[in-house]
C-alpha cells in the first residue's frame, strides 16, 4: 500500500564489506557476459529483433512491477532489492544457471538414456532444476547484499517474485531470438512481437514470476514461518514451483485442452498460495505488536482494524465510511500503514522509527494526547 | 541475520554457482560425444523428421536439442526445420544471407511455378552451393525442401570432394525428411 513509509531491502550501490553484495556484481558481471555471448549470434543474423524485444521489454517491466506492488501490502520492497533481484534473475539465473546447464544436462539424458527421451522430457526435467535454483538463490543474495534477514514468507516470495521476472525478460530475448531462426528471420518485427503476447499475455500464468514466487514463499516458510506445519508446507511450496515448471515443459501437457486447464489451474494455484502466505503476514503483525516491548503492547482493538487481505481491508474501510464519512478513509488507510510500520520497526529491532511511529499513532488515535 | 545464516546462504550461494556455471557444463565431456548408427535411425526435429543412415555418427548434444547433426569421416550434415510464408526465391536468399553471407549460387526459381503458401501437397527441393567468392568455412551444400510453408534445410560441410563423394548419402538424408507442421510447437518452455 502506497501509504507505507517503511521499504525493506534497501541495497546501497556500493557496498563492499558485504560478501553478498561481491557476489551480486561478481556474478551479475560474468552472467551478462554469457548472456550477451548467447544472444550475438542471433543479434547478427537477426538485427530487428534484439531492438524490437527491448522496445516490448518495457511495458512487460512496467506491467509485472505494477502487479508486483499489489501484494505488498504489509511491507514495501525497497526499489533497489528489486532491481537487484532482478538483476540477478536476468543476468545470473538465466546466464550462469540456466543457460550453460540446461544443454549440458539434456545431453548428459541423451548420452544416458536416448536422444529421443532426451527431446520429450530433457526440457522438463531439466530447465526446473537448474533455474528455480538460480532464481531462488536470488533472494540469498539480496538478503546477504542488505544484510537483512527475511521477516515473513511474503519478503522471500516477493525477492524471489523479482528474480523470476527478471529471468523472464532474459528468456524472452532469447525466445523472440529463437523464433527468428525457426521462421529464419522473414518477419522478425511480427514474430518478436508475436512471441512476447504469447508469453506474456496468453501464457502470462505460466510465468517464472509465479514458479519463482512459489519456491521463495517455501524458503520463507521453512526459514521464518510460524505456523505448525510450516516445515511441511515450505518443502510443498519449494516444491510445487519446478513441479508446475516441469509440467508445463512435459509431453505429459501435448493435449491442447491440458494446457487449458493448466492456464486455469495456475491463477487459482497463485491465489491459494497468495491466501496462505497473507495469513504468515497478518500472524507475524500481531505477534510482533502483541509483545509487549520496551513501548508497551498495541492495543487489540487498534490491532483488529488492520484487516489481513486487500479485500477484507477495503470491506473495513467501506464500514468506516459508513461510520464517520467517506473523509475517515484516508485516516484509516493510514492507521493502517502506520502499524505495518510499527511492527516492521519493531521487528527489526528500529527503537528510533518505533517511538516516532508510535508517537504519530498516539495522536492520531488517543483522544487528549 | 545471524552469522551461521550469512554463513549458510553464502555457502549454497557459492556451491551452486560453481556447480552450475562450471562443473554441470563439462559433464558432457565424460560421455560419447556422439553415437555410431548400426542402423537407420529417425531423429525428430520440431516439425519434421529425418533418417541418419547407419555408419554414419549422430551428435548426442544437438540432437537431442531436435537439431540433428550427423557426420561421416570429414562430412558433417546438419538439418534444421523452419517455416517460411512467402515465396521461394526470397526463401532461398535469405538462406544465402544466413548461411553463404550472399555468397551463393541461387538456383532459378522465378521461371518455375511456386507453390502457394500452405500447400504442402507439394514438395521442392533446393540447392544452394558457394559462389566463388564464398568463405571456405561454407557449407558445400544446403537442400532447401519445402511442403508449403514447412522448410528443412540439409547443410553439408567439408571438404568439397568427401562431401562430393557422400553427396548419395546426403541425397537419401535429404529424401527421408518428413515434414509434418502440424507439431510446430511455439510454446513457452522456460
Amino acid at each position: 500500500m502506497r501509504e507505507l513509509t517503511r521499504a525493506r531491502f534497501a541495497l546501497g550501490w556500493w557496498a563492499p564489506r558485504r560478501a553478498g553484495w561481491w557476489v551480486l556484481i561478481a556474478a551479475s558481471a560474468v552472467g551478462a557476459v554469457w548472456v550477451w555471448q548467447g544472444l550475438v549470434p542471433g543479434w547478427r543474423d537477426f538485427p530487428q529483433v534484439g531492438p524490437t524485444a527491448l522496445v516490448l521489454t518495457v511495458p512487460l517491466v512496467v506491467a509485472w512491477w505494477w502487479l508486483l506492488r499489489i501484494p505488498q501490502l504489509w511491507a514495501r520492497i525497497a526499489s533497489s532489492g528489486a532491481i537487484a533481484a532482478i538483476a540477478w534473475g536476468a543476468l545470473v539465473a538465466a546466464g550462469v544457471y540456466a543457460l550453460p546447464s540446461n544443454a549440458a544436462l539434456i545431453t548428459v539424458i541423451g548420452q544416458r538414456t536416448s536422444i529421443d527421451f532426451a527431446q520429450a522430457w530433457g526440457p522438463a526435467l531439466i530447465a526446473p532444476l537448474t533455474e528455480e535454483t538460480g532464481k531462488a538463490m536470488g533472494i540469498g543474495v539480496v538478503l546477504l547484499a542488505v544484510g537483512q534477514r527475511l521477516r515473513t514468507p511474503m519478503d522471500a516470495a516477493l525477492l524471489g517474485a523479482f528474480a523470476g521476472l527478471g529471468f523472464t525478460l532474459t528468456e524472452d530475448v532469447l525466445y523472440a531470438f529463437n523464433i527468428a531462426y525457426v521462421n529464419l528471420g522473414e518477419n522478425q518485427f511480427v514474430s518478436t512481437a508475436l512471441i512476447y503476447l504469447l508469453r506474456a499475455v496468453v501464457f502470462g500464468s505460466v510465468s517464472h514470476v509465479a514458479f519463482s514466487a512459489f519456491v521463495g514463499a517455501g524458503l520463507g516458510f521453512l526459514l521464518v514461518g510460524r505456523s505448525r506445519g510450516r516445515v511441511r508446507l515450505g518443502v510443498a511450496l519449494i516444491a510445487l514451483g519446478p513441479v508446475l515448471h516441469g509440467l508445463w515443459n512435459s509431453p505429459w501437457l501435448a493435449p491442447l485442452w491440458l494446457r487449458v486447464v493448466y492456464l486455469v489451474a495456475v491463477p487459482l494455484i497463485v491465489w491459494w498460495v497468495l491466501h496462505v502466505v497473507r495469513r504468515s503476514e497478518y500472524v507475524w503483525f500481531r505477534a510482533v505488536l502483541s509483545t509487549p516491548g520496551a513501548l508497551g503492547a498495541t492495543p487489540p482493538a487498534y490491532l483488529d482494524a488492520v484487516r489481513p487481505t486487500w479485500w477484507q481491508r477495503r470491506a473495513y474501510r467501506a464500514s468506516v465510511a459508513r461510520a464517520y464519512g467517506r473523509a475517515a478513509i484516508a485516516s484509516q488507510r493510514a492507521v493502517e500503514a502506520e502499524l505495518s510500520d510499527l511492527a516492521d520497526a519493531i521487528d527489526v529491532g528500529d527503537g528510533a522509527a518505533a517511538a516516532a511511529l508510535r508517537t504519530r499513532l498516539e495522536a492520531r488515535l488517543v483522544p487528549g494526547v | 541475520m545471524t552469522q551461521f545464516q550469512r554463513a549458510s546462504w553464502l555457502a549454497v550461494l557459492i556451491v551452486t554457482l560453481v556447480a552450475f556455471g562450471l562443473v554441470v557444463p563439462r559433464l558432457p565431456a565424460w560421455g560419447d560425444e556422439t553415437v555410431a548408427l548400426v542402423a537407420d535411425t529417425e531423429v525428430a526435429m520440431a516439425t519434421a523428421s529425418v533418417v541418419i543412415p547407419a555408419g554414419w555418427d549422430l551428435d548426442i548434444a544437438a540432437s537431442s536439442q531436435r537439431r540433428p547433426v550427423a557426420s561421416r569421416g570429414a562430412v558433417e550434415v546438419s538439418t534444421t526445420d523452419a517455416v517460411w510464408l512467402g515465396d521461394t526465391a526470397a526463401l532461398l536468399a535469405n538462406v544465402s544471407r544466413l548461411l553463404f553471407d550472399g555468397e551463393a549460387v541461387i538456383p532459378d526459381v522465378a521461371s518455375q511455378a511456386d507453390a502457394p503458401a500452405g500447400d504442402a501437397s507439394s514438395r521442392d527441393v533446393w540447392q544452394l552451393t558457394p559462389a566463388a567468392a564464398a568463405s571456405p568455412h561454407a557449407p558445400v551444400r544446403v537442400d532447401v525442401i519445402r511442403e508449403g510453408q514447412g522448410v528443412v534445410l540439409v547443410t553439408a560441410r567439408g571438404p568439397a570432394s568427401d562431401v562430393t563423394a557422400a553427396s548419395d548419402a546426403i541425397d537419401a538424408i535429404s529424401d527421408s525428411v518428413q515434414l509434418d507442421l502440424s507439431t510446430l510447437d511455439l510454446e513457452v518452455r522456460g
